[in-house]
C-alpha cells in the first residue's frame, strides 16, 4: 500500500488541477467575458462638463449590472466639438465590447452634414441608449439691450455668440439663426460653457448657445436671459419653443437639431460587438439608470436622468441622416454669408462712401463698402468707392441690411 | 471673514479629515511621483469614495493629491532625468545635473524646501485675491492671454542659453509638433497623414521623457557608470544645505512662486509651462546665471520648484471665481465636489467661504506635511545615484516606457518617446537646447487658440487693447533686460581690463 502513495499523491494532486482547470473554465464562462476585464469609458470632452458627469456616473454604476463585474475607467478625449472622441470610436477602439463612449448628441447631424473631420460612420457604431433627455437654450447677457426672440431678430447690432466650433451645440444653434435672417456672428474658440459665460460677463460676446443643465446656474448667477429653447420643454423656463417662432425653413432645421435631444447624453459601442454582449451592455446600461445610488447622486448634482432605448436612438440618427438635401444645404448655408441681390438708386453716402443708403423692400437700408473686398463699378469700369454718387441706379450684392456689400454696379 | 477662515481650519481639523488628507498626501507622493501618473488619475480614482462623504473631508481627501503632487514629481527628475510629471521638466535642467555631481541631496532637499515656501506664497496670494478675484479674472479676455502666452514664448530666448538661432529653430521646430492633430477650433486635421495614432498630436509626457531621459541613458550606458561617479559626501550635510539654499534665496523664490500664481491663474497654461517661465525668468535675473545654470545650479532647481506649487493656488482663482477650472486636474476636482454640494462659483466666494478657506488651509498644511515627508526620505532617495548602470538602465527605461504609456494608454506613445529620445540624443550631442521644443510644443496651440478668437473678436485691432500693450511692454522687458544686463558686464568687464 505503502508503494501507491507516491503516484496516488501526485494522481491526486493531478486530477485536482484538473478539476480546478475544469471548475474555474466553468466559472469564467458562467461569469462571461468581462471578468476580470477593464471597459474603457470614453468621455467626449474635458472633464468636468455635463458630458464628463454622464461619463463617470454611468463608469461608476454600469459595472456591477455587467456579469463579471469588470472594472470601468474613464477617459477623456476632448476635440473637435466631439468629432475626436467619435472618430477614435469609429476606427481605433477595440471591437469587443471593452470601449464604451459618451459621445456628442449631434453626431448625425455632423455626419450628414458632413463636417470638418468627421471620419466616423455611425453605421459602424452600436448605440447604448441615452442617459437624458435635453434642453438647448439661447442666452444671452444682461448688460445688452435685447431681452426678446423679437428684438433679437430685429437687431440692427451684430449679435456675438460664443462657440467652442463646428460640430458642437454652441456652434449649431447661432448658425442656424443666422440662416435665418438674424444678424448674429460666430466666435469660435471659446471652449467649455463656462468660458462662453466669462466670455458675456465680459463683453467679448453677447450670448451663447448651451444645454440648460449647464446653464441653469449662470442665469441665476450672472442674469443671463434666456430667449428660447429647443428639444425637451421645461418648467421653469418661461421662454418660447424656437420652433413656433422661425420660417418654414428655420423650422425645419429646428426640428433637425432637435431631434437629438432627445437622446442627448447618448453612449455607444463600437461596432463587431456579438449580438449577446451588446444587449448585456444595453441592459446593464438600462439597469444602472434606474439604480437607486445613481439617481441620489444625479439628484445631488442637479442632473437629470432619463433613460431612452438603444433602439429610439437609432430611429432618431436615421431621421437625420435621411434628412432631405434641401434642409440640410439650408443648414449648411447657415455658416456662409448669405447675400442678396437688389437694384435700386442710391439715396444717401455717408463716412466717404463707405455707407451706402439704398431702399430696400419699401425701407432705406444701408451697407458697408469695403475698400478692399467690395467691387465698385460704374458703368462697366472699376472704380474707388467714393465715385459712385447720389442718385446714380445700382445693382447691390450684399449681406443683408447692414452687412458688407460684396459687389455694386452703378449706372 | 476672520469666522470663515477659522471655520474652514476646524473643519479640515478634525480626525478624519486629516487622516483623509495624510492619505491624499501619500498617495501623491508614492504614486502621483511616478512618470506618466498624474494627480488625475489618482483623483479620478478616489473621487467614488469620496462621495461618502462629508463636504470637508473630501476636500481633504481630493485636494490634497492635488495640492501636493509637484512636490514627490521632483523626485525622478532630478535623480533620473525623467520627468515625474508636467510641472517638473524644468528640475532636470540643474537637478539632473546636481545629481551628477554627487549632490542630490542638496538637489531634492533644495526642491521640497522651495516647494513648500512657495506652495505657502500662492495659498497666501489667494487669500488676498479673494476680495478682487472677479475683477482680476475679467480683465483678462483672449487678446490679453494670447499676448500674454508670447511672454512665454520670448522665454525662449532666455531657454536658449548660449545658442539663440538654434533655440529658435527648436522652438519652431516645437510649434510644428504642436500643430499634429485636429485643429480644435476647425476640427480640420492636421499633418494627420491619414495616421489615426497622429489625430490625437503628440503628448508632452512622451515627447519629455524622450527628450531628456533617453539620452541619458545613452551616455550612462557609453560611459558605464552610474548617475554619479563622483564620492556623495555626507548626506545629512548635503540635506542641511538644500534646505538653507532655499532660504538664502528667499527672494527667488518669492519671484518664481508669483511667476507660478501668474501661470496659475490663465486657464489652459498649467504647470507645464510655470516650470519654464520660472526658470527662464531666474536665469535671466540671477546674477551669473547665465554660466551656471544647466550645469547644477541650485537657484534653477528652487526657482522651478517654487513656482509649480505656487501655482496651484493660483489656478484656484478662476475656479472659484467662475467656476472655470484652472486645469483639467482642477475641472476634475471639482466635477467631482460637485456631488458632495460643492460648486465652484460666486457662492464660493460669499455663502461657502469657509470651504474656499479650508483650501487655502489644506494648500498650506498639504505642503508642509509633504516637504517634511520628503525630507525625511531624502538619504535613501540620494543613494540611487550610486546603483550600477546595469541595473540603473533597465530600471530607468522601465520608467520611460511605463510613463509614456501610462499617461493616455497608446503604445504609439512608446515608439513616440522612442523617436524623441533619438532627436534628443542628436539634439544634446550638436549643442540644441531641448526645452524651447517643449515650450513651443505647450504654447503652440494655446497662443493659436487665443489669437483665432482675438481676431474674430476684434479684427487686428486686438493688438492695441491697453491690457495687450501693458503686457507687450512686459515682453520687451523680458526680452532687453538680460541685453541690456549682458552689454552692461561687457562694458565693465573692458573697464577693468583697461
Amino acid at each position: 500500500m505503502k508503494k501507491f502513495t507516491g503516484p496516488l499523491a501526485l494522481g491526486s494532486l493531478l486530477a485536482g488541477v484538473a478539476a480546478w482547470g475544469i471548475a474555474d473554465t466553468q466559472a469564467v464562462n458562467a461569469q462571461g467575458f468581462y471578468k476580470g476585464k477593464t471597459i474603457k469609458m470614453v468621455v467626449r470632452s474635458a472633464p468636468g462638463g455635463g458630458y464628463d458627469f454622464y461619463g463617470r456616473l454611468l463608469a461608476r454604476h454600469m459595472a456591477k449590472y455587467i456579469p463579471g463585474n469588470p472594472n470601468m475607467i474613464v477617459i477623456n478625449m476632448p476635440g473637435a466639438g466631439g468629432i475626436v472622441a467619435a472618430n477614435y470610436m469609429a476606427s481605433r477602439a477595440k471591437k469587443n465590447g471593452t470601449e464604451i463612449a459618451i459621445l456628442t448628441r449631434e453626431l448625425a447631424l455632423a455626419q450628414r452634414t458632413k463636417e470638418i473631420g468627421v471620419r466616423y460612420d455611425l453605421e459602424k457604431l452600436s448605440a447604448l441608449g441615452s442617459a437624458a433627455s435635453s434642453t438647448f437654450l439661447v442666452v444671452l447677457g444682461k448688460n445688452q439691450p435685447i431681452r426678446t426672440y423679437q428684438q433679437l431678430k430685429d437687431s440692427k447690432k451684430t449679435v456675438l455668440f460664443g462657440a467652442t466650433g463646428p460640430g458642437s451645440g454652441s456652434y449649431q444653434y447661432p448658425s442656424l439663426l443666422k440662416k435665418d435672417g438674424f444678424n448674429v456672428k460666430i466666435i469660435t474658440g471659446i471652449i467649455g460653457g463656462s468660458a462662453r459665460f466669462l466670455a458675456i460677463e465680459r463683453g467679448d460676446t453677447h450670448g451663447t448657445a448651451n444645454s440648460y443643465e449647464s446653464t441653469r446656474k449662470a442665469i441665476k448667477e450672472l442674469g443671463l436671459i434666456p430667449i428660447f429653447y429647443n428639444g425637451a420643454p421645461h418648467k421653469a423656463l418661461p421662454v418660447p419653443h424656437m420652433s413656433t417662432l422661425l420660417s418654414k425653413e428655420g423650422k425645419q432645421l429646428a426640428a433637425l437639431l432637435g431631434a437629438p435631444l432627445a437622446a442627448g447624453r447618448p453612449f455607444y459601442t463600437t461596432s463587431g460587438v456579438p449580438a449577446d454582449r451588446l444587449k448585456l451592455l444595453r441592459d446593464a446600461f438600462k439597469a444602472a439608470l434606474h439604480d437607486k445610488e445613481l439617481l441620489k447622486e444625479a439628484k445631488r448634482a442637479k442632473r437629470n436622468v432619463a433613460w431612452t432605448a438603444a433602439g429610439v436612438m437609432e430611429k432618431v440618427n436615421q431621421e437625420i441622416l435621411g434628412a432631405s438635401d434641401a434642409v440640410i444645404s439650408a443648414y449648411k448655408s447657415g455658416a456662409k454669408k448669405v447675400y442678396v441681390k437688389h437694384t435700386a438708386p442710391v439715396t444717401k453716402i455717408k463716412k466717404k462712401g463707405k455707407r451706402i443708403y439704398f431702399t430696400y423692400k419699401g425701407k432705406e437700408i444701408k451697407v458697408k463698402v469695403s475698400g478692399k473686398r467690395t467691387k465698385v463699378q460704374v458703368n462697366g469700369k472699376k472704380v474707388k468707392r467714393k465715385a459712385i454718387k447720389i442718385g446714380m441706379t445700382c445693382k447691390f450684392k450684399f449681406a443683408g441690411p447692414g452687412g458688407e456689400a460684396k459687389y455694386i454696379k452703378c449706372k | 471673514m476672520i469666522d470663515a477662515a477659522i471655520a474652514g481650519l476646524i473643519g479640515i481639523l478634525q480626525w478624519k479629515a486629516l487622516l483623509l488628507m495624510m492619505v491624499g498626501i501619500v498617495i501623491s507622493s508614492t504614486l502621483v511621483a511616478m512618470p506618466g501618473i498624474g494627480s488625475k488619475t489618482a483623483i479620478a480614482l478616489l473621487l467614488p469614495i469620496a462621495f461618502t462623504l462629508n463636504q470637508f473631508e473630501a476636500i481633504c481627501l481630493i485636494m490634497s493629491v492635488w495640492a501636493v503632487s509637484n512636490t514627490a514629481n521632483s523626485i525622478t527628475s532630478i535623480l533620473f532625468s525623467v520627468p515625474g510629471g508636467g510641472g517638473s521638466q524644468a528640475t532636470i535642467m540643474d537637478g539632473y545635473p546636481m545629481a551628477k555631481k554627487g549632490e542630490a541631496a542638496r538637489a531634492l532637499a533644495a526642491s521640497f524646501t522651495s516647494s513648500a515656501i512657495g506652495g505657502i506664497i500662492g495659498a497666501i496670494v489667494l487669500l488676498v485675491a479673494i476680495p478682487i478675484l472677479r475683477p482680476l479674472v475679467l480683465l483678462l479676455g483672449p487678446p490679453e492671454f494670447f499676448m500674454l502666452v508670447m511672454v512665454g514664448i520670448a522665454m525662449v530666448g532666455a531657454l536658449s542659453g548660449k545658442a539663440p538661432v538654434k533655440g529658435i529653430i527648436a522652438g519652431g521646430l516645437g510649434l510644428i509638433i504642436s500643430m499634429v492633430g485636429v485643429h480644435i477650433i476647425t476640427g480640420l486635421h492636421r499633418f494627420t497623414f491619414d495616421q489615426i495614432f497622429l489625430i490625437d498630436g503628440f503628448k508632452l509626457i512622451p515627447v519629455t521623457i524622450g527628450l531628456f531621459a533617453i539620452p541619458e541613458l545613452i551616455y550612462m550606458g557609453v560611459k558605464g557608470t552610474g548617475i554619479s561617479d563622483l564620492p556623495l559626501g555626507d548626506l545629512s550635510k548635503g540635506r542641511k544645505q538644500g534646505i538653507q539654499d532655499a532660504f538664502t534665496h528667499r527672494w527667488l523664490i518669492l519671484r518664481s512662486s508669483l511667476i507660478g500664481v501668474w501661470v496659475g491663474i490663465i486657464p489652459g497654461l498649467g504647470s507645464a509651462v510655470a516650470d519654464w517661465f520660472a526658470y527662464g525668468s531666474a536665469k535671466q535675473t540671477c546674477p551669473g546665471a547665465r554660466e551656471t545654470f544647466g550645469k547644477g545650479d541650485v537657484r534653477g532647481v528652487i526657482a522651478v520648484d517654487a513656482a509649480t506649487n505656487a501655482k496651484e493656488g493660483g489656478s484656484l482663482i478662476p475656479t472659484l471665481a467662475f467656476g472655470i477650472p484652472g486645469s483639467s486636474t482642477l475641472a476634475l476636482i471639482f466635477g467631482g465636489l460637485i456631488i458632495v454640494g460643492i460648486t465652484p462659483g460666486r457662492d464660493m466666494l460669499t455663502k461657502d467661504l469657509h470651504l474656499t478657506f479650508s483650501m487655502i488651509w489644506l494648500l498650506i498644511i498639504g505642503t508642509i506635511i509633504t516637504s517634511i515627508l520628503c525630507l525625511t526620505f531624502t538619504r535613501q532617495l540620494a543613494m540611487a545615484t550610486k546603483l550600477r548602470p546595469t541595473l540603473m538602465i533597465p530600471v530607468i527605461l522601465a520608467m520611460a516606457v511605463i510613463g509614456s504609456f501610462a499617461a493616455s494608454s497608446r503604445f504609439e506613445d512608446v515608439l513616440i518617446m522612442f523617436a524623441f529620445g533619438t532627436i534628443g540624443y542628436f539634439m544634446r550631442a550638436g549643442g540644441w537646447p531641448r526645452p524651447p521644443l517643449l515650450l513651443g510644443l505647450v504654447l503652440g496651440p494655446i497662443a493659436e487658440r487665443h489669437m483665432w478668437t482675438s481676431v474674430q473678436l476684434h479684427g487686428v485691432d486686438f493688438l492695441w487693447r491697453p491690457g495687450v500693450l501693458i503686457i507687450f511692454a512686459l515682453l520687451v522687458v523680458c526680452v532687453a533686460y538680460p541685453m541690456f544686463q549682458d552689454r552692461n558686464s561687457k562694458l565693465r568687464a573692458q573697464e577693468t581690463e583697461s
